[in-house]
């Protein structure tokens, strides 16, 4: 079956991982700006990474035939620095014409503090007056509640970003209720030890249904598997559940979130 | 693969739009599409040899963190038999949901108010 892993972290990933993605069924990926392990010395850091992320990355993709998109932010982690967060924030209009970028992310919260929550307004107020969609971040394991709540409440105070234009992402069984009760799209997180597993990812989609729900591997430098998605798929198919079912949560739920950018054009192996 | 076809039409940007507005809402409890279908037999013939095998794994977790007999380990221990206390007590729904709660930080609803207090200076 063709999938599309909407968040896939691929300059952490080897060729390999292209070319099996690709066997499996991969057909897009788009890959958020995240944290490199490290905390980058300065603005000029988050550019070359930018330059990476819309120029090597692409070209690496499509010699595997698939499509790869990407998200533009500082991340939560160094949203600490207030100072270079908003140096970065200024330079991401430069980049956001180039193909493949659809938007701003991932945005969010880590530990919950002042500076990211100012941090993560100022990427908001980019994303609305620049009409761009918004790929955020929830925080990990004892942060995770207490962060998609107050994200929620700052997307609510600001007010102008409409519910289907905002994917909030890495939700759980905790989680998921009040992101899709708000009429955002959920992300599900399949990693090997937390987030989500394919069962429990399978189990939310029995109990919500397909609609506004996603996977993605968020493969990375982590412990994280970048055929993630492929084992949700199995995991549905064991149930017993309808291949439509399936495919709309892997590739029509992507593919529909997606073309709210104004400027994506859907993978070229899906045309007619 | 007529939804897929409509995708792929780069000419028909409406058809696009159509397709993500407007969202309606998502009730607590929504009939999924699909219910599974696995007879009553089939899935617990599933289920069984992964859920035994992690109960196994987790009372030779406990006998392990028992036999250092260190601090640490029996602080790690007395926070897995408090998840397995809710896990019990958590009734027929929900147990996945209950066990993260516990091991989540509480969600204030006043959180702005710490924050300029903290920040006078920052309002948010
Ligand atoms: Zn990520």
């Amino acid at each position: 079956m063709n999938f599309f892993d909407p968040h896939l972290h691929m300059v952490s990933r080897t060729t390999d991982d292209y070319a099996l993605l690709a066997r499996m069924g991969c057909v897009a990926v788009s890959e958020p700006a995240f944290w490199a392990g490290y905390d980058r010395s300065g603005v000029e850091g988050f550019r070359d990474y930018f330059r990476q992320l819309t120029e090597f990355e692409p070209t690496r993709a499509r010699q595997h035939g698939i499509e790869h998109y990407t998200w533009l932010c500082i991340n939560a982690k160094e949203a600490e620095n207030v100072a270079l967060s908003r140096e970065v924030i200024a330079m991401i209009p430069e980049f956001l014409d180039r193909p493949g970028v659809i938007g701003i992310g991932e945005i969010g919260l880590n530990k919950n503090t002042p500076n990211e929550a100012t941090v993560f307004a100022e990427h908001v107020d980019l994303a609305a007056r620049l009409g761009e969609l918004v790929l955020i971040h929830t925080p990990h394991l004892a942060d995770k509640l207490q962060g998609t709540r107050m994200i929620l409440d700052l997307l609510r105070d600001d007010g102008r970003l409409a519910p289907e234009r905002v994917l909030v992402d890495h939700v759980e069984e905790h989680t998921v209720r009040p992101v899709l009760n708000e009429g955002y799209w959920a992300g599900m997180t399949l990693y090997p030890t937390s987030k989500c597993t394919p069962a429990r990812a399978a189990d939310i989609v029995e109990r919500y249904g397909p609609e506004r729900l996603l996977v993605n591997s968020a493969g990375d430098w982590g412990p994280s598997r970048p055929t993630a998605v492929p084992d949700f798929i199995f995991e549905m198919r064991a149930r017993g559940h309808a291949e439509a079912t399936i495919r709309r949560v892997v590739l029509d739920n992507p593919l529909a979130f997606f073309a709210g950018c104004k400027r994506f054009e859907p993978p070229a192996r899906l045309a007619p | 693969m007529a939804e897929l076809a409509e995708l792929s039409d780069r000419t028909d940007a409406t058809r696009l739009v159509v397709l993500v507005t407007p969202l309606p809402p998502i009730a607590n409890a929504p009939v999924p599409e699909t219910p599974p279908a696995l007879t009553d037999a089939e899935l617990a013939g599933r289920e069984w040899p992964a859920l035994r095998a992690s109960i196994i794994d987790i009372a030779a977790a406990l006998d392990r963190l028992d036999a250092t007999g260190g601090s640490e380990s029996a602080r790690v221990r007395a926070e897995a038999e408090a998840l397995l206390r809710t896990l019990l007590a958590a009734g027929d729904a929900d147990r996945a949901e209950r066990l993260l709660e516990q091991l989540s930080r509480p969600y204030d609803p006043a959180w702005r108010k710490r924050f300029a207090a903290d920040n006078p200076d920052e309002s948010l």
